[in-house]
């Protein structure tokens, strides 16, 4: 049925007679709309420029990062884009390596949105969103060498560094991806490890408390995702509410010199009037001036 | 003159042998095999049919995709290391199957109901990411005991290393080729439009000429080689890997222009199509990007070409 409504009319509802219910007010009515017809509400901001939580269409939210806020991790990033709240903490063992690659570290990056973040997520074991996230995450961190794994290896074949890169989602409203792109690249640029001695005599090894080293790194990307509303318009940074209403998602990740590092698109593509690739085009435009305004924040805080 | 070809004697551009087997499931609604040579992938079909309570839509069919990897145990395959958590590829590539299957399948068609697609990969995943015998990686001379190094670490490789478990770019390829076709052999919920994906790389050029036995044509300086449907050992040596997944078929672009496009275009000219699925990873430009977009619609309208010919040659044989 198609689902097309009509704003409840104060008047009506006044001149029911004495034993009607007061007329809702013009905000009652309003959240009752966007309750019930989340996608007329929306198209009706974006027919006058504008996004349901007051943005322009092609607008960013604000974001801020603060390293090194947890001190029991070796390195840490708490990222607020919007409302939307991720910390990242790293934590480094030592481990040994397998035989398949005695000189390699190893990378253990995982996202969680646990149940205090939205009542989308339902408390137990992983759903499906954070299991796509960290699969989506795990890859690109790979593929892009933000982090060259034989950089981590203490004694070949005997003593490595495994990482274990946590990021939690604290507040959830809408592009965790990005926020938690963000928020791992700070912790990476804010992790120290201190130095280590393997001790092939005894097979153990020491660290040396006081002396911390910074993590030789690669490639620093940034990720920024878009989604397409009912084949119609390309929206940045999509909040929790118009998430549901975007089948199709555009994430686009650039390091520091402009070369991608992940395109991903899912859903049909192209809006009225623009092939898909014409639409990725310009997703791509608006990426590489949203990371470098983030390349900035970045800096800024490590 | 010679021309670039690659090991098994291919031309850059072209596909591996593509073998298709409609309704061998007796069992499922309706069920395909697709097979890019050795890499291939069994999907079967089953809907409308009765759905659970909790995941009814009243005004349309709720879409289930489940993906298995041939090792592993409900999409998590053998590890090196005891992670607390674990990446799981199949739940990624069953997201990116419904994102793209959901605006094309007639859902609304079939409300209170289930549709639900099964895929079974059936080819190894690369099982190693390294290039190099593992005991040979350790260097002559004094091994180091101490983080950090004091030695500087030679530039990171061409090739961008690929996570141990992440399905290859041709398996995801021929997931989605074979949930279409089984989607196809059932015939009980119409598609708008039939996607249809393909693999591609970009390889070094120096690598695709010593390493891979390629044979590049005299004077030509091109800094990297695009390849259509990479064999594994391809996709390990490769800077970047793509999948893009175009869905054919009348007004499925929005865009007004599509008739027009493919005026000029051979096989199956005069094919809509848009794209419904793009993974991109490793390093690349912009330009790299389109080449390899514009390279996969030819691709996936040759891989059309020979599916609707195996297709009709299947359906006449079930009608005879």
């Amino acid at each position: 049925m198609a689902a097309t409504a009509a704003l409840p009319s104060a008047s009506t509802n006044a001149e029911a007679g004495p034993s009607a219910p007061p007329a809702p007010s013009a905000a009652a009515a309003a959240a009752v709309f966007k309750r019930l017809h989340p996608a007329s509400y929306l198209a009706r901001y974006l027919a006058e420029g504008y996004r349901a939580d007051g943005r322009k269409v092609g607008e960013w939210r604000d974001v801020s990062v603060n390293a090194g806020s947890v001190s029991t991790a070796d390195g840490s990033a708490l990222v607020r884009m919007g409302d939307t709240t991720m910390v990242c903490g790293i934590k480094a063992e030592i481990a040994e390596p397998s035989s398949a690659a005695p000189t390699h570290g190893y990378i253990v990056p995982n996202i969680d949105l646990p149940a205090l973040a939205s009542s989308r997520f339902k408390p137990g074991p992983p759903g499906d969103e954070a299991q796509v996230y960290s699969n989506c995450l795990n890859d690109v961190i790979v593929s892009s060498q933000v982090l060259n794994p034989a950089s981590l290896c203490i004694s070949a074949g005997h003593a490595v560094w495994a990482l274990y890169i946590d990021v939690v989602c604290i507040n959830y409203d809408g592009n965790a991806f990005d926020a938690a792109v963000l928020a791992v690249m700070a912790a990476l640029r804010n992790t120290r490890l201190p130095k280590a001695v393997y001790d092939p005599n005894t097979n153990k090894t020491t660290c040396v408390r006081g002396e911390t080293y910074p993590l030789s790194l690669g490639r620093t990307l940034l990720a920024c995702t878009f989604g397409i509303f009912q084949s119609k318009t390309l929206l940045p940074d999509p909040s929790s509410f118009e998430t549901p209403l975007l089948p199709t998602t555009i994430t686009i990740a650039l390091d520091e010199e402009g070369t991608a590092c992940l395109v991903r698109q899912e859903g049909l593509g192209g809006v009225v009037g623009k092939t898909g690739k014409e639409v990725l085009g310009d997703a791509w435009g608006a990426a590489e001036d949203r990371c470098r305004a983030l390349r900035e924040v970045l800096k800024e805080s490590t | 003159m010679a021309s670039s070809s690659r090991t098994d004697g291919r031309q850059p551009l072209e596909t591996r042998a593509i073998s298709t087997k409609l309704g061998a499931l007796s069992r499922a609604d309706g069920s395909a095999r697709f097979s890019f040579g050795s890499t291939s992938s069994l999907a079967s079909f089953a809907g409308p049919i009765e759905v659970r309570l909790r995941e009814e839509l009243p005004d349309r069919a709720t879409l289930e995709v489940t993906h298995r990897p041939l090792e592993g145990v409900g999409g998590q395959p053998a590890r090196f290391i005891e992670h607390k958590r674990d990446p799981t590829p199949s739940r990624a590539l069953e997201a990116s199957l419904i994102s793209a299957l959901t605006p094309l399948l007639a859902l609304s068609q079939h409300p209170r109901s289930l549709v639900q697609l099964v895929i079974q990969s059936l080819s190894s995943p690369c099982t190693s990411y390294h290039t190099s015998s593992s005991m040979a990686d350790i260097p002559d001379g004094p091994v180091s005991h101490l983080w950090p190094p004091n030695t500087i670490l030679s530039k990171a490789d061409l090739a961008s290393p690929s996570s141990p478990y992440a399905l290859s770019f041709a398996e995801r390829s021929s997931a989605l080729n074979a949930a279409s076709l089984a989607i196809l052999d059932a015939g009980a919920v119409s598609l708008r439009a039939v996607p249809l994906a393909v693999s591609l790389a970009y390889i070094p050029a120096d690598v695709f000429v010593d390493v891979l036995g390629g044979i590049e044509e005299g004077g030509a300086t091109r800094e990297v080689q695009l390849v259509v449907d990479p064999s594994a050992e391809e996709e390990r040596a490769a800077k970047s890997r793509f999948v893009f997944g175009w869905a054919f078929g009348e007004g499925v672009s929005t865009s007004g222009r599509g008739a027009e496009q493919d005026e000029d275009m051979e096989g199956e000219g005069g094919k809509e199509a848009e794209l419904v699925w793009a993974v991109s990873e490793g390093s690349f430009s912009k330009a790299e990007f389109d080449t390899a977009l514009e390279q996969s619609r030819v691709s996936a309208s040759e891989i059309l070409g020979a599916v609707r010919e195996q297709l009709r040659r299947h359906i006449s044989a079930r009608l005879a």
